[in-house]
């Protein structure tokens, strides 16, 4: 391209650039717009009436004591009940994330070696799952327990037990330590873990370990899939809504252990692939004094559930296989459900955070189409002005892809999603919480910013979270990222070539 | 006394039995190491070693899975070709390893009784149930090179038994991985790390190739595979105890007859040879037996001790039988002989042998395919430098004993001179001779009449896997 050609381009885009941030900022601040003259008239006004004039006024018989009174009381009336009716701030002191260790490592060369040795697989299933893994975006890093280092694997209920207390434990000391406060003083704990539910629960496990309070509400979600963090957020709100000075702790995790599917149905294969060890803890307070030192502060929780449509309930199944294997059926419909289960959440979403041109724009783009039926595409708001970052559920590649297309997002916004998919491969319900992580770790966290949580589950659900950032935050020294931070962003190949 | 012998023979394995350890720490997946010319010609054979350790005072002391898992896993990250794969067919039809953190074996099992019962009665078949190998497939790329098997003795005890192709290591190299572990599992640092050059031992195009002995014996051991050999699988075998005042015994009786001074390796090479040429009857004039040395240091330039790969040098001597079988004067004959043959500098024959394989290589067809090396005729071998009683995993405890085994044992046998427990010149000698030979010896009034301790008698189950 020539430079005479460039240059129009160029300061045609420019120009477009300015015209777009100027609506913006004239819808966003309409009020402030409108306010502004009148303010300025009535300022005007009361300099030209002199202190004179003024005082007369407030003489008047209009301005009785009884009436200065009555409004006086009528303003603090009405500003007890806005206060009182006006819902306790939720903050998210802090959270920590499991970090496994080096020796539970699953090398990309060790699964697939494993996944020949093991006698449960046909040579088809070992083709596709080294098919999978190629194209997965996992990296070197990414671990499962102890007992899945085994060739043929059969692990007990120890086992699963064992991995269950492992991960959640070491998170919640962490929790404990960073956070200072002491396993007595939680009122709330809610655990969720879809796949491993044993009895006494794992929140009962939590209980006994840390010899919590015999009067502590807690509450075990099991069965709900990769996005329960988001619904057990919303349970600790609810509950910090009602009581006043209190504290909760959500763990969310999913115990890899007992799902390792050893049959040939190619719709269950893919977990095995992707599924890898993690977990997370949430200390959730709205006591006044948490302000200060909470990392953020919870604006929105939306939930959409699509289970009524027969299609979206089946997208996501746990069943036997013909040999009576138990494992995860993923139907080929996933993406597309999953796309149709965003657009829900988004249109509940939308109006809540969106700045009012977006709306606007959004608006004007139905009415044109509907009302006066113009042939234009569907307005997708640019949820890039609501938020400045992105947490996706790293389901997968597929997942992210869609999500970045769908949203519109630059590969900067999905980076916490692909790097954590990258370095700690699907944690299930925990993965939102290292993306997060990743963002801290980074630098990009500063005060104000607002965080944006997807999560998608069998369900078919999508969840989601809007955080706002409290304080800014610095990498910390003992995170799950610490050690690797600086060797990211990589950037995953298309598929990378395995050794057959 | 004899029937409790019998209850030792079950050797019960864990049901979850075979995992895989990798490096803790991600390595160069894009790292590919040739292997040399000296790991090819060894590529026959595979190295077995067993490390026991004593009966902790209370239960909680001893040795457990989990913690030597995870230190294996912390090593192995300073070992990326122990955890790669083999991959053939690089331009000069070599095999290289892939380092792609693929992982080593591990096998857990269980044995009944306590370790130092099993030192006492247990025989040279059992002692191969505490390692675990699997041959090469023809395709390897899956196929792990180096095997650890971790065996709790019930009663008390451990026993960790390594196994590996001696295409990637000699017993030197294996035991520094071994010693490696053990420091890593007390929180140590490698005190002799791996040192990886895969050009270390290139054809040296200045040194042409020139026929030395030592070039001389390969050749015999090439053409020797092709004449028949007795492949039964009648392999006795036994491990002699010699304390160091046996040794030291020995030595002066040499010292006396020959005024040199020999080392423990010469003493011993020369006590076996003597008695193992009369325990056997042949036509033949003279008996020879092929000294088999690690080199690492006698190089002028030499290579670190850490140096990871097969450094070893095999020569020979012979003499007239009728010399060799006399009572004393043979011993100190065959001491001199092995004396001189190990004093000679080895620095032009190590690189002529290089040469000749190269030269060998180039050869299409199956002259190129490896041979045996330990074999046909006696090979007596020097591993008396391998630090085995270094690898302390608790600190304190050095190991009770430590096994040495090459496979396959080919054409006369072999005879292993190792280090002991009770270090100084204590020496542990394996002997795996063919037919009844080893019952001769063992008579042999040389032999016996230095008193050692006799264990891990009987066949071994394995002779040639032919």
């Amino acid at each position: 391209m020539r430079a005479s050609q460039i240059m129009p381009n160029f300061q045609s885009s420019v120009w477009l650039k300015y015209v777009k941030h100027s609506f913006q900022y004239l819808v966003n601040h309409f009020l402030t717009f409108l306010l502004v003259p009148i303010m300025a008239a009535s300022a005007v006004e009361l300099l030209r009436m002199g202190p004179k004039e003024i005082l007369r006024l407030c003489d008047s018989p209009h301005l009785g004591l009884v009436h200065i009174l009555c409004s006086s009381l009528f303003i603090v009336f009405m500003a007890t009940l806005y206060f009182i009716s006006k819902p306790y701030p939720i903050y998210l002191v802090d959270y920590t994330c499991y970090k496994p260790p080096g020796t539970y490592r699953v090398p990309r060369s060790f699964f697939l070696e494993h996944l020949k040795l093991s006698p449960s697989f046909d040579p088809e299933s070992v083709k596709f799952q080294f098919r999978i893994l190629e194209r997965s975006g996992l990296g070197e890093r990414t671990c499962v327990p102890p007992a899945l280092h085994y060739i043929a694997p059969d692990p007990t209920m120890a086992d699963a037990r064992a991995e269950a207390e492992l991960v959640i434990f070491s998170a919640m000391d962490a929790l404990f330590e960073r956070t200072g406060i002491k396993p007595q003083d939680v009122d709330f704990l809610i655990v969720n873990c879809s796949m491993f539910s044993p009895t006494p629960s794992l929140s009962d496990m939590v209980i006994n370990k840390y010899k919590m309070r015999s009067n502590i509400k807690s509450f075990n979600l099991s069965g709900m899939g990769c996005s329960p963090s988001p619904i057990s957020v919303n349970i600790a709100r609810d509950l910090l809504q009602v009581h006043a000075n209190a504290y909760a702790v959500v763990v969310s995790t999913e115990i890899v252990t007992p799902n390792w599917y050893t049959g040939n149905q190619r719709s269950m294969l893919l977990p095995n692939c992707l599924f890898r060890m993690g977990a997370a803890t949430l200390l959730l307070s709205n006591r006044r004094r948490e302000s200060r030192r909470a990392k953020y502060r919870l604006m929105h929780v939306v939930r959409t559930h699509r289970g009524a449509d027969d299609r979206a309930y089946h997208c996501v199944f746990q069943e036997e296989d013909v040999q009576r294997n138990v494992g995860i059926s993923l139907s080929k419909d996933l993406m597309g459900i999953a796309g149709e289960a965003l657009k829900s959440n988004i249109t509940t979403m939308g109006p809540l955070v969106l700045p009012a041109s977006e709306q606007l724009l959004f608006l004007l783009s139905l009415f044109a189409r509907k009302i006066f039926n113009l042939k234009l595409k569907p307005y997708i708001p640019d949820f890039k002005q609501a938020f400045e970052h992105f947490c996706i559920h790293a389901g997968g590649r597929a997942v992210i892809d869609e999500l970045e297309k769908n949203l519109q997002l630059s590969p900067e916004h999905v980076e916490a999603s692909r790097m954590t998919l990258h370095r700690f491969g699907n944690t299930s319900s925990s993965s939102l919480w290292y993306e997060m992580n990743y963002i801290e770790a980074k630098g990009r966290m500063k005060k104000g910013d607002r965080s944006w949580q997807i999560g998608f589950g069998s369900g078919f659900k999508c969840n989601s979270l809007v955080w706002k950032c409290n304080r800014s935050i610095k990498a910390e020294a003992d995170g799950p990222w610490a050690d690797c931070i600086d060797q990211y962003p990589v950037h995953t190949v298309e598929a990378v070539k395995l050794q057959q | 006394m004899g029937d409790e012998g019998k209850t030792l023979k079950k050797l019960v394995v864990c049901p979850r039995a075979k995992l895989t350890v990798i490096p803790a720490v991600p390595g160069q997946l894009s790292k590919i190491h040739p292997l040399s010319l000296l790991d090819h010609m060894m590529g026959v054979h595979n190295l077995r070693i067993v490390f026991y350790y004593k009966t902790p005072r209370n239960k909680e002391e001893g040795l457990r899975h989990e913690s030597l898992k995870e230190a294996l896993s912390e090593t192995l990250s300073s070992y990326p070709i122990v955890t790669g794969r083999l991959k053939g067919g690089n331009e000069e039809g070599r095999w290289e390893v892939q380092c792609n953190d693929a992982g080593v074996r591990v096998v857990e099992a269980k044995v009944e009784g306590t370790v130092e019962d099993w030192l006492e009665r247990a025989e040279a078949a059992d002692e191969e149930g505490l390692t675990y190998w699997e041959k090469m497939p023809e395709d390897p790329c899956f196929w792990s090179t180096f095997y650890v098997q971790l065996t709790q003795f019930e009663g008390g005890g451990f026993a960790i038994g390594l196994s590996c192709t001696h295409l990637s290591a000699d017993p030197t190299s294996a035991t520094l991985l071994i010693k490696a572990w053990s420091e890593i599992h007390r929180r140590k640092a490698i005190s002799t790390p791996p040192f990886f050059h895969a050009y270390a031992l290139s054809p040296n195009p200045q040194i042409l190739t020139v026929h030395t002995p030592a070039t001389h014996l390969l050749h015999s051991k090439l053409t020797a595979q092709n004449t028949p050999q007795n492949f039964g699988e009648n392999y006795p075998s036994a491990t002699f105890h010699f304390p160091p005042s046996s040794v030291r015994t020995l030595i002066s009786k040499i010292e006396e007859e020959t005024k040199l001074q020999v080392t423990p390796f010469e003493a011993l090479a020369a006590l076996f040879w003597v008695a193992s040429t009369r325990s056997h009857h042949t036509d033949s004039y003279t008996e020879s037996i092929c000294l088999c040395t690690e080199f690492r240091r006698l190089l002028q330039v030499p290579l670190p001790q850490g140096y990871f790969g097969n450094a070893l040098h095999f020569s020979e001597v012979s003499e007239k039988r009728a010399n060799l079988a006399r009572y004393n004067s043979g011993l100190a004959l065959a001491a001199r002989l092995i004396h001189e043959d190990q004093d000679k500098a080895k620095e032009e024959e190590i690189w002529s042998v290089i040469n000749w394989l190269a030269a060998r290589k180039s050869d299409s067809g199956r002259s190129s395919s490896p041979f045996p090396i330990y074999g046909p005729g006696l090979t007596v071998a020097n591993f008396e430098g391998v630090m085995s009683y270094n690898a302390v995993f608790t600190e304190g405890d050095r190991p009770l004993h430590v096994s040495y085994r090459v496979e396959p044992v080919v054409g006369e046998g072999m005879v292993l001179v190792l280090p002991s427990d009770e270090g100084d010149f204590g020496r542990i000698v394996v002997v795996t001779l063919q037919g009844d030979r080893l019952s001769r010896l063992r008579k042999d009034k040389e032999v016996s009449g230095l008193g050692p301790k006799v264990m891990f008698k009987g066949s071994l189950t394995r002779g040639h896997d032919g």
